[in-house]
């Protein structure tokens, strides 16, 4: 005898071949204890009115027992043997044809605006707890992080612009001698007034080559920039300090991401390095996402506008994303560039499902061998190309 | 915010639905479920002691298709509805302005940053039913809904038609309608609007539904269409 059988917020409901009621089994206790059982059930498939339902039947003689869920259910050994699964099945076509009726006269409950009380209010509790679950994913707060990183590149970078050009007015050839920013920033703020530079301090404390020493002291007496005055000094030091503070809040940031991301996505972030793993990520939308996309999107991903100029036929195709933030593709030769990219995106698409699906398992000697096998098509793809320009 | 003198509430051609006339202008809105209570920062009016909600065309796409003159706006009082990709939850508290107390909204959508605003409205209004899960895996969810009168679909898929298929052969009664929201571009970006709508509609003719009305959404929302079909 076969039985069918379907779960709701409400109870279990069995039916027989015939489309009769063989067995109903309320869900007991108030609504916080339904939901949590509610939500067991959904989360780890065990329910204890279930089970005791599916005994029951199996006393009742039926030998095959239809339950209308897709994921199996966790019942004793001896019971799996008879249970099978679809969707729909007579029981739920039943109940939610005939929901009113069945919910007061078999459930029990007074009328039906009752029975879809319960039913809403369990839905949104478990609504809630999977918002809630979703927003604990780690991934969420690395996608956060990188958006506030790229926002903080870019106003250091328009600040550092402006000092630029206002302390040009007062000393241009600076500009010319030295590169890095934060350097430039911190001997301004240092010895505020072009003519206040000090050679001996400059060796002593920027432990910078004598060298450059030498031009920027001979750039002191040759420049051609006017006298910096005691007001205009005192503004510039102040948009200095804004730009040392929102440097450190940069560097907190970069190092809040380095350090986290090794634990989300340990293989994808030692493989591109953490900036860009957590970019990819943020692209896709989160890290299960990105495991789940083929590698040839991965390849492309952040260089969506590119892609969909050249779908509605105008421009050439993009040949890579996010990944061309990757030193070995960006130093590369242009010509190899899309073969590299398309090489890397592969290994992005291993690791992210590993990091995904089996927790991170493989660490260490993976990582090795992916960029090993990448630094030799890298090489290959040289010489190659070497041996073409000769 | 829009002056009370001279405002007058008459009925459109659906039910549950009202036409605001104040003067040349005229607006679509509905009867407030909750009074007092502004579901997605709407304009609220107040004409001979009701509360209406104003219905933006440019928000919402069934109320687009409403001032697109679609044929039939099968939502009436009492239904039960199933609501694919609800997201906040815009149209569908007018849906259930329209539908009152006695019908139910099952809202399912697979964003769950999308379903935040949404849970604030199903706590005012009861009767919405948020679900969180993906349209394209009705398991997730057959356990909470019940059968439908109206499948109302609008999701950024590219499969729409198989989602509304499988949906509407577990949860759609017999009589019941579908209220289909097209998004040319999340079918395929490289051809125009128009194909993809007639490809599609070609689609749900073989999944065995006859299409009793399309419109198409501009100027409201571009490369949007609306269709109303019905299980043949």
């Amino acid at each position: 005898m076969k039985a069918y059988l379907t779960v709701s917020p409400l109870g279990v409901l069995a039916v027989n071949e015939k489309k009769e009621i063989i067995l109903v089994k309320k869900l007991k206790g108030d609504i916080n204890q339904v939901t949590d059982k509610f939500i067991s059930f959904l989360e780890k498939r065990t329910l204890t009115e279930l089970n005791n339902a599916l005994e029951e039947l199996l006393d009742m003689g039926y030998r095959e027992i239809n339950i209308e869920e897709r994921e199996p259910v966790k019942v004793k050994e001896e019971i799996k043997g008879v249970i099978k699964y679809s969707i729909p099945n007579k029981a739920g076509l039943l109940f939610r044809r005939y929901f009113t009726a069945l919910s007061v006269e078999k459930f029990g409950f007074r009328n039906k605006k009752e029975a879809r009380r319960r039913i809403r209010e369990v839905s949104i509790r478990v609504t809630v707890y999977g918002i809630k679950k979703d927003r604990s994913r780690k991934d969420l707060s690395i996608i956060q992080a990188i958006h506030v990183l790229d926002d903080l590149e870019k106003m250091l970078n328009s600040l550092f612009l402006r000092i630029k050009e206002w302390y040009s007015l007062y000393f241009p050839e600076l500009f010319d001698i030295l590169e890095s920013q934060e350097l430039i920033i911190k001997l301004i703020s240092k010895f505020k007034k072009p003519e206040k530079i000090n050679p001996q301090t400059l060796k002593e404390e920027f432990n910078l080559p004598s060298e450059i020493i030498n031009k920027i002291a001979s750039s002191i007496n040759e420049t051609v920039g006017a006298k910096l005055q005691e007001r205009d000094s005192e503004v510039i030091e102040e948009l200095i300090q804004e730009w040392l503070s929102l440097k450190k809040c940069y560097d907190a940031v970069r190092g809040y991401i380095e350090e986290e991301m090794p634990k989300v996505a340990p293989n994808t972030s030692s493989l591109t390095g953490a900036l860009i793993a957590a970019r990819l990520i943020s692209s896709a939308g989160g890290l299960e996402s990105l495991a789940k996309l083929p590698s040839s999107t991965i390849q492309l991903l952040g260089a969506e506008k590119a892609l969909f100029r050249f779908i509605r036929g105008k421009g050439t195709p993009p040949k890579h994303g996010v990944i061309y933030q990757y030193p070995l593709i960006r130093k590369s030769n242009k010509k190899v560039r899309g073969k590299l990219a398309r090489k890397l995106a592969n290994k992005i698409a291993i690791a992210a499902r590993i990091d995904m699906f089996s927790g991170g398992r493989g660490e260490g000697k993976l990582q090795e061998k992916f960029v090993r096998e990448i630094k030799n098509i890298v090489k290959e793809e040289r010489n190659e190309s070497n041996k073409q320009q000769i | 915010m829009l002056r009370k003198k001279g405002m007058k509430v008459i009925n459109s051609k659906f039910e549950g639905i009202y036409w605001l006339k104040k003067g040349k202008r005229k607006f679509l809105v509905t009867k407030n479920l909750v009074p007092g209570f502004r579901s997605c920062n709407e304009e609220i009016v107040y004409v001979n002691g009701r509360e209406y909600r104003v219905w933006d065309p440019y928000r919402s796409k069934a109320s687009a298709a409403i001032h697109k003159k679609v044929k039939e706006f099968p939502v009436k009082e009492g239904d039960l509805i199933l609501y694919l990709g609800v997201a906040s939850g815009t149209t569908a508290s007018y849906l259930s302005d329209i539908i009152g107390e006695e019908g139910v909204i099952y809202g399912v959508d697979f964003s769950a940053s999308a379903l935040l605003p949404l849970i604030q409205i199903a706590r005012k209004r009861e009767n919405i039913v948020p679900l969180l899960a993906d349209a394209r895996t009705p398991s997730r969810y057959i356990n909470f809904v019940e059968e439908v009168d109206v499948v109302y679909c609008d999701v950024a898929q590219p499969n729409p038609t198989s989602i509304v298929s499988t949906n509407s052969n577990l949860f759609l009664k017999e009589s019941g309608y579908v209220l289909l929201a097209i998004k040319a571009s999340s079918i395929d970006i490289s051809k125009k609007p128009k194909e993809v709508y007639l490809e599609e509609e070609k689609k749900l003719k073989e999944t065995g539904f006859e299409i009793i009305d399309s419109v198409n959404l501009v100027p409201y929302h571009k490369k949007h269409a609306f269709l109303l079909l019905k299980r043949k």
